[in-house]
């Protein structure tokens, strides 16, 4: 069965777009991720303009995050002071990244872009999260146990503006989840993800934030951003398609629930290296779509539109 | 001696002058047909009439509104491939499809099918450069070709019995909206003697059209809109979610 997107202004099948939905949504709920950098290529691929993947990509991870962040509120694990500076960061970074996006969609460099920050972003955290993985497993073959360094005092801490988070039993400078929080908000509106594989590792690395809160207060901070970006993106190039994100968001929730079931029953490093797995083969078509001369030179697209 | 003037009238019809988008919309074809009729003036002996083998040709075109649009060209840039190149070309149909009885060189002059603007190598349109852009234009024509939404085909207009005509038209769903012009051109002895044109309306209906209209006049609204029903949906399936486990 057919369906007509509105927006995207293309016809395409009902079931294609559930098993998509679905299929992410199970992903996202086994990994405990949020499958925006899973869905955005798979739209693409799929022959959906990019513009549209990217807008109605945000559009669909508000309401993917929006019921996380509550349960993880109910169970406390929300830092609302750091959830509002990231948030702070974030809609600035958003409106940045808007505003960019707008542009390259007008010189027809959307799919560029979303392209090199896929490699450049998600090849090397992909790449990072496989060898510390895999170097886990070796370890616990070995029966090797990590030794906990305590962390050493950083330039971080020397940052002026510091503000006190007692939820995170923390006293840092605001410039860092500030800056955080912005650099979230620009991916976000450019190539249409949550962020948080970029959120979760800093707030964890950069910020030393205790790990209960982490999850909570970036899914909390995503609502938000992506919101944002849903907001301008719908002012700035009309190309959130709420048809499409409705369709997608409805088959991810089931798939989601799926997926946390059957991601407890493996082992946290098998998951990573799994995840790992998957973001590099994405980023590798990608790398190769953009180093491989391409059959078709060219392309023909409306004026004010993208390359489709 | 007596002198007989033949004349020709034609009429033609589109078996819907609305193709309406909805929700289920994947594509649609429509039967362009009409028929042509024969008069003779002057003498009333009927043999006249009667068959002077197939004389007349029928061209049929649909066309829509003319639009804007980019060719942009990839080129190698430190080893990637980006859109460099591009140009914008004006008042060219988002949708053409020409069909005829035969191939148009075998019975039309090429000059008669350039002042027409009839074939996809004669379409006419506007550019924003001077330079030459010729692989720009037919990088152009094969592109929508290949999107389903330029066409050339010869036989693809049959005719019965000498008067009878028909094509049958195909419309992708990634049609552009607007208004269409349908013509069927009549041509005899390299010349085209009548140009009959209907037109076609399309047009996005019910939510489809609600939601595109929304869209690009309220985009403010249509923002919040978009939000908040993503919000509803994902507390709604949350409080399910916690229901279910």
């Amino acid at each position: 069965m057919q369906i007509y997107l509105p927006i995207a202004e293309m016809s395409m099948n009902i079931f294609v777009l559930f098993a998509m939905g679905g299929g992410v949504g199970f992903l996202s709920g086994m990994f405990g991720v949020g499958g925006g950098f899973l869905m955005t290529p798979l739209l693409i691929f799929a022959g959906v303009p990019p513009a549209i993947a990217v807008a109605t990509q945000s559009n669909q991870i508000t309401a993917a995050s929006v019921s996380g962040a509550m349960a993880h509120w109910r169970r406390g694990g929300v830092d609302f002071k750091m959830g509002f500076v990231l948030i702070a960061g974030g809609l600035v970074g958003t409106y940045i990244g808007a505003m960019i996006f707008t542009y390259l969609r007008s010189i027809g460099q959307v799919d560029l872009m979303i392209s090199l920050i896929y490699v450049i972003f998600l090849g090397s955290i992909g790449g990072l999260m496989f060898v510390e993985s895999i170097a886990s497993i070796i370890r616990s073959r070995k029966g090797e146990v990590v030794k906990v360094v305590r962390r050493q005092r950083s330039w971080i801490d020397r940052l002026p503006f510091k503000m006190r988070f007692r939820k995170s039993k923390m006293y840092v400078s605001v410039i860092m989840p500030l800056s955080i929080g912005a650099l979230v908000g620009i991916l976000a509106a450019i190539i249409g993800v949550g962020g948080g594989f970029v959120m979760i590792p800093a707030m964890i690395y950069l910020l030393h934030m205790p790990t209960k809160v982490v999850i909570g207060t970036s899914l909390f901070q995503i609502t938000f951003v992506t919101a944002a970006a849903t907001y301008l993106h719908s002012i700035n190039t009309q190309t959130v398609d709420v048809v499409l994100a409705v369709i997608l968001l409805t088959a991810a929730v089931i798939g989601a629930q799926i997926g946390v079931r059957v991601g407890v029953k493996l082992k946290g490093e098998q998951l990573r290296i799994l995840l790992a797995g998957m973001v590099l083969i994405i980023c590798t078509k990608m790398a190769y779509d953009l180093v491989v001369e391409p059959t078709e030179l060219f392309s023909v697209s409306a004026l004010d539109g993208e390359a489709n | 001696m007596i002198s007989f003037v033949r004349a020709e009238t034609m009429i033609t019809d589109l078996s819907q002058h609305e193709i309406e988008i909805t929700s289920q919309f994947s594509g649609q074809e429509l039967l362009l047909f009409g028929a042509i009729e024969r008069h003779v003036e002057g003498n009333s002996l009927s043999e006249e009439i009667t068959v002077q083998g197939i004389d007349y040709d029928i061209i049929v075109v649909v066309q829509s509104q003319p639009t804007e649009l980019v060719i942009r060209k990839k080129e190698n840039v430190a080893g990637i491939w980006l859109n460099k190149a591009n140009h914008t070309i004006r008042d060219i149909p988002g949708y053409y499809v020409i069909g005829s009885t035969r191939p148009l060189n075998k019975f039309l002059a090429q000059e008669k099918q350039i002042e027409y603007g009839l074939g996809l190598d004669n379409l006419k349109f506007t550019s924003d450069s001077n330079d030459d852009i010729t692989e720009f234009k037919e990088a152009l024509i094969r592109n929508m070709i290949e999107k389903g939404l330029y066409l050339e085909s010869d036989g693809n207009v049959t005719v019965k019995n000498e008067i009878l005509f028909r094509a049958s038209i195909a419309f992708p769903a990634n049609m552009p909206i607007g208004d269409y012009k349908a013509d069927v051109y009549l041509v005899k002895d390299g010349d085209i003697i009548i140009n009959h044109r209907t037109d076609l309306l399309v047009d996005k209906q019910g939510l489809e059209r609600f939601i595109y209209n929304f869209a690009h006049e309220y985009p403010p609204y249509y923002g919040i809109i978009a939000v908040l029903v993503a919000i509803s949906i994902g507390l709604f399936s949350g409080f399910v979610a916690k229901k279910v486990s």
